[in-house]
């Protein structure tokens, strides 16, 4: 019987497939901002001259599995007739046109700048910690409940020139 | 007095019959072990399957002994490759009534080592069809070799760890499956579901089980995972909420027998992987950064 043992320790240990996926936790939390970020493309509006040309995701920051699920994003879909783009950069000229600007957690610190050379633009500008809505931040994703939530702020998005419908804001935390 | 004459003729003739038809079933108990000797199978099967149903031998334990011999020798010179042998089944049968009819006969012991000859190719043959296509006739030939084992070896130990094993080796064949399953989720739900119960049974017998810990674990987590990463991009904002609740209830499903799993078993890098991956689907990045740490501490050291 210990020869039983031993032929089935045996196959549990060579043949068994319970692999673990947590090197693709990072991307499904990568996942879950891409849905969302495809949902504000519907949720909000922009003005006509943001509507020629490429729909201009950008993101600020090191995050491999964002890369990967935005790209996923710009190879399928569209925002009305505009193919996506997605460009992940350092830093911004005043003279970048971006729909969207995500700056991710670790580069924060950027977020005083980007408002500033955006100032005037129709720039919807995620950020992704806590209190960043409140400082300028039109849309900052937050953690609620061990989930992924997002805080929205409706004067921050106004004053990019951007019309949000009810539907996102009801969805959100509204911060002022 | 003709009349008694008569009477007693009748009662000698009807006793003298019956001796006769009990010496005939005895003599087919002998006729079948002699046929046995002299390689006639089924001359020997003939007389033995007569003896058997027989009310003058069927409560003989030497009957259900020759009986058991002459089925183990059809098993093994015709039926030894077919891993669902009548003949083997029979002699198990067989061995088990001689032994039960009355353990004090000499024979047991040697009722017991046939029994556990059979059932060792039994096991062989239930490890072998551990397979997708076939892990049904290996549950069932392993459930046999369990029953049976417990006359060769009645510790409750014993009978458990072979069950722990088989096991084991059987939600790993429904990995397999799972594996493969990919867009099939009637498969998939059906399996995760086996593979569950297995482990929920596993952790009943050995609560300190680390493989069944961290396959508990690895179920649920994956399920997490598979949650959100086949949840399309266009997803509404309500059923993405709804989908993240169940992706965190799932998750934290998954946390407490990845836990034990790590307690028990604290050199374990999947462990550890697990836990860095649970934590970050949480958004509990201090832990996930903790777990991370500690397995690239481990696997520097190695």
């Amino acid at each position: 019987m210990k020869k039983l043992l031993l032929i089935l320790t045996s196959f549990i240990l060579f043949t068994s497939s319970t692999v673990v996926k947590s090197d693709l936790s990072e991307q499904v939390n990568a996942r879950i901002k891409s849905i969302y970020i495809y949902n504000f493309t519907k949720y909000i509006e922009w003005p006509e001259d943001y509507k020629e040309g490429n729909f201009v995701i950008g993101f600020i920051g090191s995050n491999t599995s964002l890369l990967t699920e935005l790209s996923k994003m710009a190879g399928t879909k569209q925002v009305g007739n505009q193919a996506i783009q997605i460009r992940n950069i350092s830093s911004i000229d005043n003279s970048d046109k971006f729909n969207i600007i995500y700056i991710l957690t670790e580069k924060s610190v950027q977020l005083s700048e980007v408002l500033s050379k955006m100032k005037g633009k129709s720039t919807l500008i995620i950020t992704d910690k806590p209190g960043l809505a409140k400082q300028g931040a039109c849309i900052n994703f937050v953690v609620v409940d061990s989930k992924q939530k997002i805080e929205l702020n409706k004067t921050n998005i106004a004053k990019s020139n951007l019309k949000v419908a009810n539907t996102l804001v009801t969805m959100a935390t509204e911060v002022n | 007095m003709v009349k008694v004459n008569k009477i007693r003729t009748i009662i000698f003739g009807v006793l003298l019959l019956i001796a006769i038809t009990s010496n005939a079933q005895q003599d087919k108990v002998t006729a079948a072990y002699e046929f046995l000797q002299q390689n006639e199978i089924d001359s020997a099967k003939a007389n033995i399957d007569i003896a058997v149903l027989h009310p003058e031998t069927a409560s003989d334990p030497q009957t259900w002994y020759v009986h058991g011999f002459v089925y183990k020798t059809i098993f093994m010179k015709n039926e030894k490759n077919n891993k669902q042998s009548p003949a083997r089944i029979v002699a198990l049968n067989s061995f088990k009534k001689a032994n039960s009819l009355n353990p004090d006969k000499e024979d047991y012991l040697e009722n017991i080592e046939n029994i556990k000859l059979l059932i060792g190719t039994l096991n062989n043959h239930a490890s072998e069809l551990l397979t997708p296509a076939n892990y049904k006739i290996a549950i069932k030939l392993f459930n046999t070799f369990q029953e049976y084992n417990k006359l060769v070896d009645p510790s409750t130990q014993t009978f458990q760890s072979n069950q722990i094993a088989f096991d084991l080796a059987l939600v790993a064949v429904f990995n397999s499956i799972l594996e493969k399953a990919k867009t099939d989720s009637v498969k998939k739900q059906k399996f995760i579901a086996l593979s569950k119960s297995i482990y929920n049974k596993v952790l009943k017998l050995d609560p300190e089980n680390v493989s069944a810990n961290y396959g508990m674990a690895i179920l649920f987590y994956n399920q997490a995972v598979d949650l959100v990463l086949n949840t399309p991009l266009d997803e509404g904002l309500t059923t993405l909420n709804i989908m993240l609740d169940n992706s965190k209830e799932l998750s934290k499903a998954s946390l407490p027998f990845m836990q034990k799993a790590y307690e028990l078993d604290p050199s374990r890098t999947a462990t550890l992987e697990g836990l860095a991956g649970i934590y970050n689907i949480l958004h509990e990045e201090e832990k996930s950064m903790e777990f991370r740490r500690k397995k690239a501490e481990l696997e520097m050291n190695r």
